[in-house]
Order: C-alpha cells, then structure tokens, then sequence
C-alpha cells in the first residue's frame, strides 16, 4: 500500500471519536437504504409473481384492437373469434420457442345464486391446465409463497378439470352464505349445498344462467376485489356469455426479461398481417395496475429516502472534513512546501474519505444481510393497507442492488469531499504554516 | 484572484539587468513585497537585490520585521513578490504557474522548519519518504535507498520505525533535515532551525548542516540569531527594512 493511502488510514484515527461518528452516520444510512431497497424489491417480485401468475395476466396479452379500454363497454365488438385467433395462432407458432405456456381468458358479470342468497359477481374464465401451471409455477413459491395459501390447498387436479367446478372468494362464499365463520373450505358442504347457479346477461343481451359447483376458492391479494370475485372454466363463462370467442389471450414467457422484445416481434408481425390486434406488457394500461401503482408510490418514496440519506452523508462529510481540515491547517502547509500540488493534497483528503466510506460501507452491508436474514426468519406477518389478509414481512437481500447503493453513497461522499476539501485548501502555502488552526 | 504582477511599473521599480554567473545559484533583483495588514500597509521588502552562489551557507540575520522569512519564503516559492526578478538554477520562477512552482519545490528547494513540522501520524522513515511519494519517476527500491542514506547522513538509522513524539527535539529536526535533504535539492532553506533547541543539541545540529553542506554539495540559506551558527559561516547577509544592508 502507497506512502499515501497509508497516511490517509492513519489521519482517519487522529480523531476516532469524530471519524466514528461520520462512518456511524454512513452506515446507518446506508443500511436503512438497503433495508428499504430490499423489502421494496421483495415487494415488486411479490405483485409481479401475483399479478402475472396467480392473477393469470401472463407477462404479455394480446387484446383485440381497442379491447383492453372497451371490452367491459361493448364486449361484443371486442371479441377475439375463431378466426382471427387462428390467424394469432399462427404468429405466435414463429415464437413458440419463448412461450413457456399460454392461455385463453374471458371475462363476464352477473349474480351467483345460493338458494335464497345472491351476490353480484365478476368472473374470468379461463383454461383449468393453464391456471394449474401458473399457480404452480416456481416464481410464485419462490415470490408469492403463502399469497395463494388457499388456492394452493384447493387446487387439485380434480377440482380444476371438473367442468362444473367454480372458484370463489371467502368473502363471497360468506356472503351467499355457504361458508360460516372460521371456515376456510367447502369440504364440509354436501354435495346440494355446492350447487349454485350464475345468471348473466349474454352478450347478445338475452337472459341465460349456468350450474356451477362450488369446490376451488381463490384470493385476488386485493380486499376491494374480493367481494365479487368468481373463477371458472372457459368453457363455462362462453356458454353462460353465449360466445366462443374469448377477451384476451396472456403468454407466459420463459425469459420475462425479454417481454418487451417479444412484444416488438409479434406487434411486427401483427402491422404485417393488418389484423386488428394489439400486444401489451402486463405493466401497462389497466393490466397490473396494483403492481404499477405500488411500484411507482415505491419508486418516489425510495427516491426521497436516497435523496435524504444523501444529504445526510454528506453533511456528515463536510463536518468532518472541515474539522480535519482546520486542525490540519499547518500540516497541508507542510505538504505544500514539500511540493505537494492542490490537488494531490484534495486526493490526500478523498482517500481518507474513501477508507472511512469504504470501511462504514463494508460493515453495512454485513449488517443489511444479516438483518434480512433475521427479519425474514423471524416470520413477521402483516396486513398491508388494501390487501386481503396477512402477509410475510420479507426482504429481498439482493447484493447487485446493495452494491449499487452503495457505489452512489461512495460517489456522493468523494464528490462532496473533493469540493469541500477544494474550497477549503485556496490558501497559500503561507497562510497554511503560519495559520493557528483551532 | 489572478496572481499579481510581478514586473509592475511602479515609481520605486528600477531599471536592471541581468548579470548571472555560472557559479550563481539564486539571483535576485529589486524584490518587492507589501503586506496589507487590516488597514495598514506593510512593506516588508523593498527592492531587495542579492546573489547567491551554489554550494554556499549563507545566513540572513535582522531584526524582527525586517522581511528576513518574507525573504525566505519568497526565495522558497511559497510566496510571491509584487514586483523584482527571481532567478534559481538559471530559471526565472517569477512568472511559473502554480503546478510548475511546486514541481520546483519538491525538486530543487529543500525546507527546515523551526517546528519542525513533522506528521505526527507516520514514522521517521515515512515522513522521510513523504515528499519522495509524488515524483512518479521514482520506485520504491530507488526511494527506500534515497530514505535510508538520507537517515544515515543524520545519523538516526535506528529510529527509522519511531513516530515523531517519540523522539527528543535535537532528533525531530534531525527528521525534518533528512526529509529536506532527501530530494537532493539543489537549495536548502531554513527559518530559525536551531531556535526550539538546547545549545548542545544545536552544536549537533550546527555540525550535521555543515557536515551535509560539504558532503552533498548543497547549497544553505538559513534565517537565525543563533550566534554559534552565525560565527560559523562564510557569509552573514544582514537585512534591515526589507534590504540588505550588509553583506560580510
């Protein structure tokens, strides 16, 4: 290690108490960043793994043109039929390779009947193998494990590919009043208590009405949903609609990433073939809008932490340095007889800074992992306002993140050290020696 | 601020020219220097003239406020006159921009300070080491040997691992000798190096610049009252309201 790196170490224990003081105030700082930025990570992979799989709104969807604004206006109008969806079959044939898996869904309102109870619903149909591989994929036990409690012990082979079988809400089966309180399944109902009917209003306006088995129960993660929440087969939800067209069609992708590559190659070929179709990313329009939502309240409150504890490091720095500075004044003299340039002595004070940052930082981030670990071991669990029911409070220890928060703490201490130490060092070499310091 | 001008016309500047000889290591002309002092202007040279040769040990005594460390720390380039010429080793350093007046510094002006001035928080051997660490065309083997000859010539080899408080006074300047005489520049200078020390320690002291001067051929330009120091050198320049008022 170089003449200078070994002195500026050595300067950082002139005065312990104050050097602690501003690695203590780097470290807090940097650790409250690296919380805050783990649980906001492990909080967008939760609604990412909620929105695309256990909501079944895929990484992608293809709408009929104007379909994703208008369907629930005119559904009619948006339907994607037989025969343009074989025209999108085709396009999507020439990007098999990135498809994990893909489903068609279709949506429908009307009331779902219990004897003499009755409960507006919203429903979505879609394929029973489809709502199987999502709800089982290993994101959502990795991100989303304990969200889908609930559909997890409900969704069994039987009850996804029993034709009748229907998927509801807790509160909804409580309101038609086939669940009593403390329940948490339908197993304890006889087979008459499971039969229910949904009347509707097909699209072509004419009355119609379906039996359906109660059996599966799902949860949307969002309280506001959960009263009107129904699931079914697709089949179902088109001959209660009294169509066989379907709203949408969502890709499951297997590199997430490339969503958007993805997205260009099909709207491509899409504009090519001129059929009225669009392609949308799950992040935009109305498609996740919880996640983006969420995401975007993260994004402004994280920025005005990184901003605060910024700011907070770097008064830290400018107090301290201003401190070794004046108490030093001889000292930077002497360097400057000795023929030490301005700036070689700035880069005297930066390396100090450097070894202080460097060695608050390092410690922080053992302490950031750590206490993730504790916090996520420690299973606390709570109820997020807007959210139906509990969830883990967990954190996301993603060191890249870390890494980088870390380079921005760095980067705002050395450029803060290098402009006070600047300032500081305009005296002559004369007015330095002959300078009392404090 | 922009730096002054140092060849000003002013109604006190005189015409000169410029008469080196080969053996003139320095060669200064009508130098002058103001101090402001709040509201008070301080003239602490006054058109001072001086020669001096290489391999010289001269020293400057006068009164306090005469501008014996104006006179110092200009000849050092710490700082700068108002108006005059300043020549060393043939360079005119009246108009070097800051970078290269540095350079001159660590490469050709050796300082000794009565204070010593050394850092508290390295040992002998690194502040020996300290203004050899920002000449890029140095190794380490070539500065570890400029460091340990440097410690040998004033005797404190076996201190090379000791920090400065644990070393007497007569050893601290000692310290900051070798750190001057390191760079093996061509002009030493020193501001009262003898005034913080008992007089054997100065003896000492007297001996190991003399020792020095011959040896490595340097030459000493120093600024003291010490008599034993004066009684012992070549030439006594005398300065006296910012001019030499005597040369013996």
């Amino acid at each position: 290690m170089s003449l200078v790196w070994r002195l500026a170490f050595r300067n950082l224990w002139r005065n312990p108490r104050r050097s602690f003081t501003t690695g203590m105030a780097i470290l807090a700082g940097f650790v409250g960043l690296t919380l805050l930025s783990g649980y906001i990570l492990r909080v967008r992979e939760g609604l990412k793994a909620s929105t695309v799989y256990i909501n079944l709104q895929g990484h992608v969807q293809i709408h009929k043109l104007g379909g994703l604004e208008r369907f629930a206006v005119t559904p009619k109008k948006y339907l994607i039929q037989p025969e343009l969806d074989q025209a999108l079959e085709k396009i999507l044939a020439t990007d098999e390779d990135d498809i994990q898996f893909q489903g068609k869904f279709l949506s429908g309102s009307g009331l779902i009947i219990a004897d003499n109870l009755s409960q507006p619903f919203i429903a979505r149909g879609a394929e029973a193998q489809v709502v199987e591989l999502a709800n089982h994929h290993p994101t959502v036990q990795t991100w989303a494990r304990g969200w889908n409690k609930i559909t997890e012990r409900t969704l069994s082979a039987e009850n996804l590919h029993n034709p009748q079988m229907i998927s509801i809400t807790k509160r909804m089966g409580q309101i038609i009043g086939r669940l009593k309180a403390g329940q948490d399944d339908f197993t304890t109902l006889t087979s008459e208590q499971k039969n229910v009917q949904l009347v509707t209003r097909t699209f072509a306006n004419d009355m119609n009405a379906v039996n359906a088995e109660l059996g599966m129960m799902h949860t949307t993660g969002v309280a506001l949903a959960e009263d009107t929440s129904l699931r079914a087969p697709l089949a179902m939800i088109q001959e209660m609609m009294a169509t066989d067209g379907y709203e949408y069609r969502a890709i499951f992708l297997k590199k997430p990433e490339m969503a958007f590559h993805f997205i260009d190659r099909v709207k491509r070929q899409i504009q090519e073939q001129k059929l009225p179709l669009e392609v949308f990313h799950f992040t935009e329009g109305s498609i996740g809008e919880l996640y983006t939502g969420t995401m975007n309240f993260f994004f402004v409150m994280g920025s005005f932490f990184v901003a605060l504890i910024s700011g907070m490091v770097a008064l830290s720095i400018v107090n301290s340095l201003t401190l070794g500075i004046l108490e030093r004044t001889r000292e930077i003299g002497t360097l400057k007889a000795l023929g030490f340039s301005r700036n070689q002595i700035v880069g005297l004070f930066v390396r100090e800074t450097l070894w202080l940052v460097g060695l608050s930082l390092s410690l922080g981030l053992v302490i950031s992992l750590v206490a993730c670990s504790v916090i996520n071991a420690a299973g606390i669990r709570f109820s997020p306002p807007g959210v139906e029911g509990e969830v883990n409070f967990e954190l996301s220890a993603d060191v890249t993140v870390f890494l980088l928060l870390a380079v921005v703490l760095s980067a705002i201490a050395l450029a803060t050290s290098a402009l006070v130490s600047r300032g500081r060092l305009k005296k002559s070499a004369i007015g330095l020696l002959s300078d009392q310091g404090v | 601020m922009g730096r002054p001008s140092l060849r000003k016309t002013t109604s006190r500047q005189l015409p000169y020219k410029l008469n080196m000889t080969a053996t003139e290591l320095i060669h200064i002309e009508s130098l002058f220097k103001t101090y402001q002092l709040g509201e008070t202007k301080v003239q602490a040279l006054r058109g001072l003239s001086l020669n001096l040769r290489k391999g010289d040990f001269t020293v400057l005594i006068g009164a306090s406020g005469s501008g014996k460390t104006t006179l110092l720390n200009v000849i050092g380039c710490l700082d700068q006159a108002d108006s005059g010429s300043l020549i060393i080793d043939g360079q005119d350093v009246t108009h070097l921009p800051e970078k290269e007046l540095c350079d001159l510094r660590n490469h050709k002006i050796g300082f000794i300070f009565q204070s010593f001035h050394l850092v508290p928080v390295l040992n002998v051997f690194e502040n020996i080491e300290l203004p050899l660490t920002i000449r890029p065309e140095l190794n380490q083997v070539q500065r570890q040997e400029m460091v340990t000859q440097a410690l040998h010539d004033v005797g404190l080899e076996d201190f090379a691992h000791h920090r400065p408080d644990q070393l007497s006074g007569g050893q601290r300047q000692r310290v900051a000798i070798a750190r001057a005489i390191v760079k093996n520049p061509i002009l030493i200078l020193a501001d009262e190096p003898t005034a913080n020390l008992d007089s054997e320690t100065t003896n000492k002291i007297i001996d190991l610049l003399f020792e020095l001067n011959q040896k490595r051929n340097m030459t000493f330009f120093f600024c003291s009252h010490d008599e034993k120091l004066i009684r012992r050198v070549a030439r006594v320049l005398k300065i006296k309201d910012g001019v030499i008022e005597s040369n013996a």
